[in-house]
């Protein structure tokens, strides 16, 4: 699946092969936008990196410890020293509090972490001394710089991919009634996206579950 | 094609902005004010406080209507805060510390400083230099410019391009903020802790178990690991 590829369906479900109602530029366009939407929503796209975390702070920047700026959101922090995980079932700050009202102040190794906003972390536990971690993180969509570049979406989001595609231009030609339909579908597929992912992630955490990996 | 001015669009993508910025946690800063009275001015970007902390130690917040109890004893006290309340009879942005600062302190800094000053963790708004993700901004903003500008008055409006752009703004904005409380607030539970003698136990180290379910597919997990 490649931007060429997908531009091409797309001109053939709009009857604009030759016609060039919408050119090349904007239907790329479109794509990108799409493109972006699916990896972000879906978190389809992830990554891993080694970080130092800095002594003595709790609320860090994953993405400018990563130098990394498609970096999304973190999914898991593995302290490679201790060779564990941070415990990640907490919200900050209220869980935080449980473990001592002034837990900004605590100086040891961090023993778990949660999401602040959309850029930041904080791990409980400021460190002595800077150290070394594995962070898991979803990315978003790259840009798309050539025709030729292939799609980090597996085959069964290009529905999807093209009923947005569709929306996006249909909208802009303020052809309202037409993009409404587009638009339903493009929900429908997404929603099926997520399903799947939710229910190919279940079966791995039965096996959890049932002792497998305990 | 409709032509909206670029201050029109402008405006109406920081509103948009501001939007989203009361309804969703987007963006949270850490602020240090020096504290030389028993009243702080908050940064005009502030949402909705999240934390308060003197010296490291978290301030409670107060019923509002005790502001306004002048004939309660602690009213006038002096000593080390405990509690803050907003100051809505003056100014809306502005905290009173409840007992009265019986010192003063210099702004620090929030990373390092936490032990010897005052901080305020809040809720910012998003603006064009900190905006929202790129993956959902983008769109959702689209919706909420072309309802605005096909809304206003002139030979430009047309109500049912306003309406169908008003609908579905209303419906990712809730998606959106569906997606935004998953990925960001949340808590993860990705992690599989060791099992004690009878099953999971939130005592132990944590196993240096890969996270098998990634992202999207943590959904419902918190019930089987908690």
């Amino acid at each position: 699946m490649t931007r060429a590829s997908i531009r091409a369906n797309i001109q053939i479900y709009m009857g604009d092969i030759g016609a060039s109602f919408w050119d090349a530029a904007t239907i790329n366009e479109s794509i990108q936008d799409a493109y972006t939407e699916l990896a972000g929503t879906l978190q389809i796209i992830r990554k891993n990196g080694v970080v130092t975390f800095p002594a003595g702070r709790n609320y860090l920047s994953p993405a400018s410890l990563l130098a990394d700026n498609t970096y999304l959101n973190t999914l898991a922090i593995f302290d490679i020293a201790r060779n564990v995980f941070l415990s990640d079932n907490l919200v900050w700050p209220r869980d935080f509090q449980k473990f001592r009202p002034d837990w900004e102040l605590a100086l040891l190794t961090p023993e778990c972490w949660c999401p602040v906003d959309t850029t930041q972390i904080v791990i409980f536990g400021r460190l002595p001394a800077a150290a070394t971690y594995r962070l898991y993180y979803a990315a978003t969509a790259p840009i798309l710089a050539s025709d030729a570049t292939v799609l980090l979406l597996p085959d069964s989001a290009e529905l999807a991919l093209e009923e947005y595609i569709q929306c996006d231009l249909l909208e802009q030609a303020e052809e309202f009634t037409k993009a409404q339909g587009h638009y339903n579908r493009y929900l429908s597929e997404l929603q099926q996206l997520q399903d799947l992912s939710n229910n190919l992630a279940s079966g791995d955490f039965m096996a959890y579950i049932q002792g497998v990996n305990l | 094609m409709p032509e909206f001015t670029d201050a029109t669009l402008d405006h109406f993508e920081a509103l948009g902005r501001l939007k989203l910025s009361t309804e969703m946690r987007l963006r949270v800063v850490r602020y240090s004010p020096t504290v030389s009275s028993n009243t702080i001015t908050l940064p005009d970007d502030c949402n909705n406080i999240i934390q308060v902390t003197w010296r490291g130690h978290p301030l409670n917040a107060n019923l509002a209507r005790n502001y306004m109890d002048q004939g309660n004893p602690w009213y006038n006290s002096v000593s080390v805060p405990t509690t803050y309340i907003f100051n809505k009879l003056t100014q809306f942005k502005t905290i009173r510390l409840f007992p009265t600062p019986n010192e003063t302190l210099a702004s620090v800094n929030v990373d390092t400083g936490i032990a010897s000053g005052c901080v305020i963790t809040y809720q910012a708004d998003v603006n064009a230099a900190n905006p929202a993700p790129a993956w959902m901004e983008r769109r959702i903003l689209k919706y909420f410019i072309g309802m605005s500008c096909f809304g206003i008055e002139g030979k430009f409006q047309n109500l049912q391009v306003a309406k169908y752009m008003g609908i579905r703004w209303d419906y990712m904005f809730k998606h959106f903020q569906g997606e935004i409380e998953k990925f960001y607030l949340e808590p993860r539970s990705l992690i599989i802790k060791s099992r004690g003698s009878s099953g999971l136990s939130l005592n132990r180290r944590n196993l240096p178990v890969l996270p098998a379910r990634y992202g999207r597919s943590t959904d419902d997990s918190s019930l089987i690991n908690h």
